[in-house]
C-alpha cells in the first residue's frame, strides 16, 4: 500500500460524507491529514444525550479499510460503553470489523449506541454498575453531564 | 525401628532430636546394612498379581516431515467420511482439536448441520441467496470500485470482493497471526475462507503464503490436546503425540525428556501439581521467611531479626537493645534466670507457640525432603560419568573381543540405576506433599496418613537399599567387567530385577493406595513402565521389552556365554534354588510388607539356566519355561 497516496476508497468516502451527510452526523477531514476526521454527533432524541453536541476524532489507519478506523470521544460523556478517555466499546471497531463497513456506517453505529447503552458489555465498570443498580439516577447523571460538557 | 536403614523416613521425633545435625543418618542401635546382607526376596510369587498399567502409553515422535503426514492422515479421514473440502475438514478438525473421534461422535449424534454450526464453518448469512455475480462487473464493497468479474473472487458464503481487496485483507489477517481462521470480509459474516481460494489469491506473495502454510501445519500441534512441542531450548522442531493416557514422560529424539501433562522436566512419581509447588518453594524465599518466623524475633528498637542462641529469655540485640524473648517487649538488662526485673509478661500464649511450632515443623520437613532429593540427584550426576565410562568400555570390549559376549546385563543395570535415582529423588517431593498436612488435609485422616507414610517409607527404604547396592557394584573397573565374574554378574542382574520389582510395587502403592484413594480431584502420575519410562526404540536392550513383557529379560543370560562355560542345557535346576524360592514364598506369606532380608543370589555360581530360573520374578509357569525339565 502506498504510504503517501490516499487510497481511492478514502477519497470516495470523504466526498460522499460531505455531499450527503447522515442526519445528526458531520465528519470533516483535517486539512493537514486527510486520514484524520473531526466528527460531531448530535445526541439522539429520547436519549439522555438529547440536545448535546458530541465531538469525536476518527483516524483511518494505514491498513484501512482492511483494519478498522480508530474512533474516540473528545467530549466527556456518561455512558457505560464509553470510558473516561473517550474510548468506545463497539464490536465493529474490533473483531467484527469488515472492510465492507464505512466511516458513515461506523458513525451511525456510534449514534445508535448512544440511544441504546449496553451495561452488560461495559467499558466503564462504575458507570455500568450505576446503570444497572439505579438506571433513573444514571440517566439523570448522563443528562447532567450532557448539559455540562456537551452544550454550546 | 525395624528396618536397618531408614534415614530417608521422616519422623518428627528424629527431627526434634537432631535439628541442627542432619548428618546423623543412623540412630543408636541401628546398623548400616552391609551389602551382602541386603538380599532379594522377590521370588515370593506376588509379582503375578501386577494389575496396573495394562496398556502402556504409546507416543509418537513427530518431526517436520512426519507432521505433514499425520496431519494429512487426519484430514483425509475427515474428507473421506464427510465428503467435504480440505479447508472445511481442517476447520472442523481445528475446532475439535484434531480429535477425529469427538468429531465423528458429534456428527453421529447431532448431524452434519450442527457439526458445521458448532465449528462456525458456514456463514450466518449463508441462507441468503448468493449475490448476483454473473454480471460483467462487480461493485467491490471494500474499495468502492467497479471491477471486471475475472478480477473478483466470490467465497463459498456468497460474498464477493475484488482480488486486490482480498489480497490486502488476507495479508493483514495473516500478518496479525490469524492464518488459521481467515474469515470473509462480509459484514458480520465470519465464514472461513476456502484454502484453495486463499492459495490462488496469494499466488504471487511467496512470503505470506509460506507463513500461512506453516501456520496451518503447526495447528496440528498447537490446536491439539494430545500433541505437544518438545520443550527443548533451542527448540529442536519436534513434537510428540500421545495415544491414550496423557500422563507420561516421553523422550524426544533431541534427548529431552519431559512430562507430557505440564511440559516440565519429568517428575514422576510426584504429580504435576506437587512439582509445580515444589519448584515455587525452591525458588522463592518462603522457607527462609518461615525460618525467620520460627526462629527469630524482631528487635523492638532496630527491627532486625534476632535469633536466640541460648540462655534465658532476656535477649540483647546487636544494637544493644534488650528485650524479652517471650513477648518481644523491650526491657532493661537486669535479670535473674527466671525473670527480668521490672518486666513480667509471664503469659503463655498457646497461639504463638502453635504458630512457631508449625513453622518450625514445616522448615524441618522441607529441609529433610529437600536434602534427600538433592542427595539422589547428585548421586545421579556422579553416576553419569561412571555410566559413560563403563558403556564405553563395554562397547570397546564388544568390538574387540573375538568370542561373543553379551554385556547387555550391565547396560541394562546402568540404565536402570539412572532412572531409579531420578524416581527416588522425585519420590521425596511426592512424600513432602503427600504426607504433609497441606495438600490433602481434607481427604486423609491423620491416622491413615501415618499408616500411608509408613507403608511408603518402608518401600522407599527397601528400594534405596537396593539402589545403593547396585550403585556400588557398578563402580567397578573395566577389567572386572571383562572377566565378567559370574558372581558379580549374577549380583548385578539380581539387583536390577529386584529394583524393577520394587519400583513396580512402589508405583502400585502410589497409584492405587495413596493417590487412588483420594476422592476430591484426580491426581495422576506418569506410570512406571510405560514405554515412556525408558528410551523408546533400540536404545535399551532389556528394559524396553519389559514394558510389554512385564518382567525383565536378560538376553545375556541364556546364552551360556559365561567364562566358566556352564551353559549345559541338560543340567536340571539345582535344589538350593527351589528351596530358596519356597523360603521366599513362606517369608512373604508371613509378612504383610516384604522386607529386605537375606536372599539367594549372592554366592550362587550355578548354571545360566539356574540363574535365569531364579531371576524371573514371574509366575511359576514362567519359571518353568526356563526350567529344562
Amino acid at each position: 500500500m502506498a504510504g503517501g497516496q490516499l487510497p481511492r476508497r478514502i477519497i470516495k468516502e470523504t466526498s460522499r460524507l460531505m455531499s450527503e451527510p447522515a442526519p445528526g452526523i458531520s465528519a470533516h477531514p483535517s486539512e493537514d491529514n486527510l486520514r484524520y476526521f473531526n466528527v460531531m454527533i448530535l445526541g439522539p432524541q429520547q436519549s439522555p444525550y438529547e440536545g448535546g453536541i458530541f465531538k469525536l476524532e476518527l483516524f483511518l489507519p494505514e491498513d484501512y479499510p482492511m483494519a478498522a478506523p480508530k474512533v474516540r470521544f473528545l467530549t466527556k460523556i456518561y455512558h457505560p460503553n464509553i470510558d473516561k478517555l473517550g474510548r468506545i466499546c463497539l464490536d465493529i471497531l474490533k473483531d467484527k470489523w469488515s472492510p465492507a463497513l464505512q466511516i458513515r456506517t461506523v458513525l451511525i453505529s456510534i449514534q445508535a449506541l448512544l440511544s441504546a447503552p449496553n451495561p452488560d458489555d461495559p467499558l466503564a465498570e462504575n458507570v455500568a454498575r450505576h446503570w444497572k443498580d439505579n438506571e433513573a439516577e444514571a440517566v439523570a447523571t448522563a443528562k447532567e453531564w450532557t448539559r455540562m460538557y456537551a452544550s454550546q | 525401628m525395624g528396618t536397618p536403614h531408614d534415614c530417608g523416613a521422616y519422623s518428627v521425633e528424629r527431627m526434634m532430636e537432631d535439628m541442627y545435625d542432619y548428618d546423623s543418618g543412623y540412630s543408636e542401635g541401628e546398623e548400616e546394612p552391609s551389602s551382602d546382607e541386603a538380599g532379594m526376596d522377590f521370588l515370593d510369587g506376588e509379582c503375578t498379581t501386577r494389575t496396573h498399567h495394562a496398556q502402556p502409553t504409546r507416543w509418537l515422535l513427530i518431526d517436520a516431515k512426519k507432521l505433514l503426514q499425520v496431519q494429512e492422515e487426519a484430514l483425509a479421514s475427515v474428507m473421506a467420511i464427510l465428503g467435504c473440502s480440505r479447508s472445511t475438514a481442517r476447520s472442523l478438525l481445528m475446532h475439535f482439536r484434531w480429535n477425529t473421534e469427538t468429531l465423528f461422535g458429534m456428527m453421529a449424534e447431532r448431524g452434519l448441520d450442527d457439526l458445521y454450526r458448532a465449528a462456525r464453518i458456514t456463514s450466518r448469512s449463508a441462507k441468503t441467496p448468493l449475490a448476483p455475480c454473473d454480471a460483467a462487473e462487480l461493485a467491490c464493497a471494500a474499495c468502492l470500485c467497479d471491477v471486471a468479474r475475472p478480477d473478483a473472487t466470490q467465497m463459498a458464503c456468497g460474498h464477493a470482493f475484488c482480488n486486490d481487496c482480498w489480497r490486502q485483507h488476507l495479508a493483514v489477517q495473516i500478518s496479525e497471526g490469524r492464518s488459521r481462521r481467515l474469515v470473509c470480509m462480509g459484514v458480520r459474516c465470519g465464514a472461513v475462507c476456502d484454502e484453495e481460494q486463499v492459495r490462488q489469491l496469494l499466488a504471487g506473495e511467496a512470503a505470506l503464503l509460506a507463513r500461512y502454510e506453516r501456520s496451518l501445519l503447526e495447528s496440528y500441534v498447537e490446536d491439539n490436546a494430545m500433541t505437544r512441542w518438545c520443550p527443548s531450548v533451542p527448540h529442536c522442531g519436534n513434537a510428540v503425540r500421545v495415544d491414550g493416557e496423557p500422563h507420561c514422560e516421553p523422550e524426544c529424539s533431541c534427548g529431552v525428556r519431559f512430562c507430557f501433562s505440564c511440559t516440565e522436566e519429568p517428575h514422576s512419581p510426584c504429580t504435576c501439581e506437587m512439582w509445580k509447588r515444589w519448584k515455587v518453594k525452591c525458588h522463592d524465599d518462603s522457607e527462609t521467611k518461615n525460618w525467620l518466623t520460627a526462629n527469630t524475633k524482631a528487635c523492638p528498637k532496630c527491627g532486625k531479626p534476632v535469633e536466640k542462641n541460648g540462655g534465658c529469655n532476656l535477649v540483647v540485640c546487636m544494637c544493644g537493645q534488650a528485650f524479652c524473648w517471650l513477648c518481644g517487649e523491650s526491657t532493661g538488662r537486669e535479670h535473674t534466670w527466671t525473670s527480668i526485673s521490672g518486666h513480667s509478661c509471664g503469659r503463655y500464649s498457646e497461639e504463638t507457640s502453635a504458630r512457631v511450632d508449625e513453622a518450625q515443623r514445616n522448615v524441618k520437613r522441607y529441609t529433610h525432603y529437600h536434602l534427600r532429593r538433592e542427595a539422589h540427584m547428585s548421586s545421579q550426576k556422579l553416576e553419569a560419568p561412571v555410566k559413560a565410562k563403563l558403556q564405553a568400555s563395554i562397547d570397546k570390549l564388544e568390538k574387540n573381543q573375538s568370542t561373543l559376549k553379551d554385556y547387555s546385563w550391565l547396560s541394562t543395570a546402568l540404565e536402570q540405576l539412572f532412572h531409579v535415582r531420578r524416581i527416588l529423588g522425585y519420590s521425596y517431593v511426592f512424600a513432602f506433599y503427600m504426607f504433609g498436612n497441606d495438600m490433602f488435609r481434607e481427604e486423609v485422616t491423620p491416622a491413615q496418613n501415618a499408616l500411608n507414610q509408613n507403608l511408603f517409607e518402608d518401600q522407599q527404604q527397601q528400594l534405596e537399599g537396593e539402589v545403593e547396592r547396585l550403585s556400588m557394584m557398578t563402580e567397578m573397573t573395566p577389567d572386572r567387567i571383562m572377566e565378567a565374574e559370574d558372581a558379580l554378574r549374577l549380583d548385578v542382574i539380581n539387583s536390577t530385577v529386584n529394583i524393577d520389582t520394587r519400583l513396580v510395587r512402589l508405583y502400585e502403592l502410589l497409584e492405587n493406595d495413596l493417590l487412588g484413594a483420594l476422592t476430591l480431584g484426580c491426581h495422576y502420575i506418569s506410570p512406571y513402565k510405560g514405554q515412556s519410562q525408558l528410551r523408546s526404540g533400540g536404545g535399551v536392550h532389556g528394559l524396553s521389552t519389559a514394558a510389554v513383557g512385564g518382567s525383565l529379560e536378560f538376553p545375556g543370560l541364556g546364552t551360556g556365554a559365561g567364562p566358566s562355560g556352564d551353559g549345559d542345557p541338560t543340567r536340571p535346576a539345582s535344589p538350593p534354588v527351589q528351596a530358596a524360592t519356597a523360603a521366599g514364598v513362606a517369608r512373604a506369606a508371613a509378612r504383610a510388607v516384604p522386607r529386605q532380608t537375606q536372599g539367594l543370589g549372592q554366592g550362587s555360581t550355578g548354571s545360566g539356566h539356574r540363574e535365569r530360573a531364579a531371576l524371573v520374578p514371574g509366575s511359576p509357569s514362567k519359571r518353568m519355561r526356563h526350567d529344562p525339565r
